[in-house]
């Protein structure tokens, strides 16, 4: 059986295209492509010698590697050529080549002539789709550090002074200190509400004796001093006039739910001062400017802190911005 | 390598890798693909790739790549070869034009190295590194392609 056949001769043929095929296999793939004619590919193929069976020069040529040290011979003329036009040459090779009486100009002109030129007007078109920008990543640490910030400022923030007015229950909850004192407040409130009912009770009663006494002397005048017994008419014939009666008062005052303003009038118009000095914008400033300067730098977030001075009530406004996020509240 | 680093090479080399995918491949929107899949595969390894060495990265990536979709299309057998492309050439017409034809005819890995020697000035140490053979090799096959090309010329020369 033939090593070579209609089944495997494709890779014997590559590899012979490639010159990495021994002296033995292209012979063989050679003798084999002579049989078959209708598997070559390039019709310039080299054939082989029929009498002697020698591969032809061509062949051997092709499957041979350039070596410098070899002398200038009708052989290797065209590999130094080809060594002279790659640049790899030495010098004292160079010198040889061009001093041999081998020399062929010519060959060396078409070899100076094969070289593949990039048309450059042949560019890739999608340039812009390739690119990527630059998305700067922020690393986890920075996120952990502004969000200590945001805790820092948060903390030194009054948060308790709304809450323990407006839900001194719920916040009592959470602050003993805070409960005790809105327990005294509570306490102080309803004294004051029993206090204040007591005095209004006694008013009423004071308000109803009076009453009483002025209808006791009315009786008394008219006991004495009745028409009928000045003019000394019959009584039962009479048409009773209607009597204007006074008002008696047999129950207390409703008085209602205890008013929360109970101001006095110094009070009330101290309140509207306070009022009035409110609506005055209220400077703000940033006492950490650095800081949020230096992590808004590293972190590529917009940051702002700031806050107001202590008011009156010991009170201030702030307002904290981290990116998008912002919190804010105003003291006045 | 930088983010910077990268859309540097694209502006550089992209035209490179498209010319040298285009001559092998013989088909504009294969090579256009080719272009893509490299850079898509050094931006993945971007964390690994030095800046200073991008270009052989991206053409080691580039004849990689190149090779895999000949084998696939070879494999298929759907192998469909247009005209190159519209452009004109711009020096010596009638050389380039047979230069071309003659390179159709080279063995892939000949046509990679002439390619790469030619287009890219590419030294025979850095075409072996992109082509995973030695420098010997680089040599033998170069030579021998340069040999074909010249009797690939002559030939037209007779025929003209």
């Amino acid at each position: 059986m033939e090593k070579i056949n209609t089944l495997n001769y494709e890779s014997y043929y590559l590899d012979f295209l490639e010159g990495n095929l021994s002296e033995n296999d292209a012979r063989d793939l050679l003798n084999f492509l002579d049989k078959h004619p209708e598997f070559k590919v390039d019709e310039n193929l080299p054939t082989l010698d029929d009498t002697n069976q020698n591969l032809n020069s061509f062949v051997k040529s092709s499957l041979k590697k350039f070596d410098e040290t070899l002398a200038i011979s009708q052989d290797t003329l065209e590999d130094f050529i080809i060594a002279k036009n790659e640049g790899v040459l030495t010098e004292e090779k160079l010198s040889k080549l061009h001093s041999s009486a081998l020399y062929d100009k010519k060959m060396d002109e078409d070899y100076q002539s094969i070289k593949l030129v990039p048309d450059t007007r042949q560019k890739y078109n999608f340039k812009a789709s390739l690119k990527k920008k630059n998305k700067k990543v922020t690393p986890l640490f920075w996120w952990a550090a502004a969000a200590g910030i945001a805790i820092v400022i948060g903390l030194n923030v009054n948060w308790n002074s709304d809450i323990e007015i407006n839900n001194p229950v719920v916040f009592s909850e959470k602050n003993n200190d805070v409960d005790s004192l809105n327990k005294s407040r509570i306490k102080n409130n309803i004294e004051e509400q029993i206090q204040i009912q007591k005095e209004i009770k006694s008013q009423q009663k004071e308000v109803i004796e009076y009453n009483q006494n002025i209808l006791k002397e009315k009786d008394v005048y008219l006991k004495n001093n009745s028409p009928e017994k000045l003019l000394d008419i019959d009584t039962t014939k009479r048409i009773d006039q209607p009597v204007q009666k006074p008002i008696i008062i047999d129950k207390p005052f409703d008085i209602g739910p205890i008013a929360e303003n109970n101001y006095s009038i110094d009070e009330t118009k101290k309140v509207n001062q306070e009022d009035l000095a409110s609506l005055a914008p209220v400077k703000m400033t940033n006492p950490i400017k650095p800081i949020t300067d230096f992590f808004e730098e590293k972190t590529s977030i917009d940051l702002d802190y700031q806050h107001s001075e202590k008011n009156a009530n010991d009170k201030r406004s702030f307002k904290l911005k981290i990116g998008k996020f912002s919190i804010s509240r105003n003291r006045k | 390598m930088t983010t910077k680093e990268y859309n540097l090479s694209v502006d550089l080399y992209s035209d490179g890798i498209f010319r040298f995918a285009l001559k092998h491949l013989r088909n504009e929107m294969s090579a256009n693909d080719i272009v893509q899949e490299t850079f898509a595969k050094v931006w993945e390894k971007k964390d690994t790739v030095d800046g200073q060495k991008v270009k052989s990265y991206l053409f080691t990536t580039a004849y990689h790549a190149i090779v895999d979709w000949v084998k696939k299309e070879k494999k298929s057998g759907d192998i469909e070869l247009t005209k190159e492309s519209s452009y004109t050439p711009v020096v010596d017409f009638s050389l380039q034009e047979a230069l071309t034809e003659g390179l159709n005819k080279l063995p892939e890995i000949q046509k990679t190295v002439v390619l790469l020697r030619d287009y890219e000035g590419y030294n025979y140490s850095e075409i072996a590194e992109i082509t995973d053979l030695t420098e010997s090799q680089v040599k033998v096959y170069i030579f021998r392609a340069r040999k074909s090309l010249k009797s690939f010329i002559k030939r037209i020369d007779l025929v003209i």
